[in-house]
């Protein structure tokens, strides 16, 4: 299976557009040890009305947009340019103080770009994916990414900062369908039953251990995933 | 290391003070007009593509080592110097810049310091007696231990680039288990100082 961008050349998807994407595809990359070839910059679409064009439902600041065609795996990562414009703000700041200005927006592309990586990763190893796997990671993401920007000393207070606002004060669209619903409740349940199993790493400051425990985690496909994640088995 | 800098001369600023400290803190003396050729020598390869050379159709091409080597003893004094030149260069900041990546290749570090050393031995002997002699036969004498310093340098700048940057630090100690890069750790607070308590 290929990963190929149906919109490439027809949209303003410079990277300079959204320089975030690239470094968050960066530091995931970085965190669970592998390169993909694809780059998310390049298929990010900002137009909603092509988003919807591209099957988008525009009921999210973020969508990843998937079409299955003849073996190819066509794909557009939708990100509004409200979000474009909030993250625009801190372009000339370090990278950091975005998690001071706007925790959500970044946990936003975050998630993106998390969906984007883990489709083209699969898609590179013939896997199928599910929707509520897919979810799933992107939390687990959400919680390592901005873990990883304040590693070191104080770094456990932050953690179970980031427990609690990303797993315990969370929100959901009034029109999800009951199943995207459920989708979204179970994925969160999951993930945060895994990043909490996370959480004695975090505290001995054990790097190996965490990032051992993430990748382990990552490589895992379908049903053995969300076991895993739900129970470490 | 792009996103560090915003104008050429900031950007040997920054190489010059890290270079100092990471010298200094490896006890590593270097001459004035040494530490000025390789302030430069960073600064240029950071801020530009120097580093490569280009192919027939203009895409960046890495030029073997052996190859610019081989050119250079074709070539007459001044040309041959040039290329003598740029043989050393290209092969400190690979070794000292990339050494992780050298390591999984054909040729290992090693090939580098010894291409690198012996290219600026050949220049100090080439280039007329005074001026830049000196320069050239310390940057061969003190070859490997440039190394290590570059190798520091790219580790600290790594390490302020974000935690993707760090990570890639992490992941060389780990494979390493090189002391300077624990250092560069321990400081940033990334592995614990040996006998803390964490948290």
């Amino acid at each position: 299976m290929r990963v190929g961008s149906r919109a490439r050349g027809r949209l303003p998807t410079d990277a300079a557009d959204f320089p975030l994407v690239g470094r968050l595809q960066a530091h995931l990359e970085a965190i669970y040890g592998f390169r993909c070839e694809a780059r998310a910059e390049a298929f990010v679409v900002v137009d909603a009305e092509v988003a919807a064009l591209l099957g988008g439902t525009g009921r999210a600041p973020e969508e990843l947009l998937v079409l299955e065609a003849r073996g190819d795996l066509e794909v557009a990562l939708y990100l509004d340019p409200a979000l474009r414009e909030r993250m625009g703000r801190y372009s000339g700041s370090p990278l950091a103080s975005v998690l001071e200005g706007d925790l959500d927006g970044y946990c936003q592309v975050t998630e993106g770009v998390s969906h984007f990586l883990y489709v083209a990763h699969t898609a590179h190893y013939e896997r199928t994916v599910s929707l509520l796997e897919l979810e799933a990671q992107a939390e687990v993401d959400k919680f390592v990414v901005c873990l990883l920007h304040r590693w070191g000393e104080g770094v456990a207070g932050w953690a179970r900062e980031l427990l609690t606002r990303l797993f315990d004060q969370v929100a959901y669209q009034p029109l999800l369908s009951g199943e995207e619903r459920w989708r979204y409740e179970e994925a969160n349940r999951l993930s945060r039953r895994f990043c909490t199993r996370l959480m004695p790493h975090v505290l001995d400051r054990r790097l190996d251990r965490l990032l051992g425990d993430l990748r382990y985690a990552y490589r895992l496909g379908a049903e053995a995933k969300l076991r895993h994640l739900a129970h470490g088995g | 290391m792009s996103g560090l800098v915003t104008s050429s001369s900031s950007l040997k600023e920054f190489f010059r003070e890290l270079l100092l400290e990471v010298a200094a803190r490896q006890r590593v003396a270097l001459g004035e007009s040494t530490e000025f050729y390789l302030v430069n020598l960073l600064a240029e390869f950071a801020a530009t593509d120097k580093l490569f050379s280009r192919d027939a159709e203009g895409r960046r091409d890495h030029e073997p080592l052996a190859e610019l080597y081989h050119r250079a003893l074709q070539q007459e004094r001044e040309e041959r110097i040039r290329t003598l030149r740029r043989l050393g260069d290209v092969s400190l900041y690979k070794v000292g810049f990339f050494s992780g990546a050298l390591q999984q290749g054909m040729v290992g570090p090693d090939y580098y310091i010894q291409m690198g050393g012996a290219a600026y031995g050949q220049v100090a002997e080439l280039v007329p007696a005074g001026g830049f002699t000196g320069v050239y036969r310390e940057l061969c004498d003190k070859f490997r231990a440039l190394v290590e310093v570059l190798e520091e340098i790219s580790a600290r700048g790594l390490m302020s680039a974000g935690p993707e940057g760090a990570l890639r630090v992490y992941e060389s100690w780990s494979r390493t288990g090189s002391d300077r890069l624990e250092r560069v750790l321990v400081d940033a607070g990334w592995v614990p100082r040996k006998g803390s308590l964490a948290n």
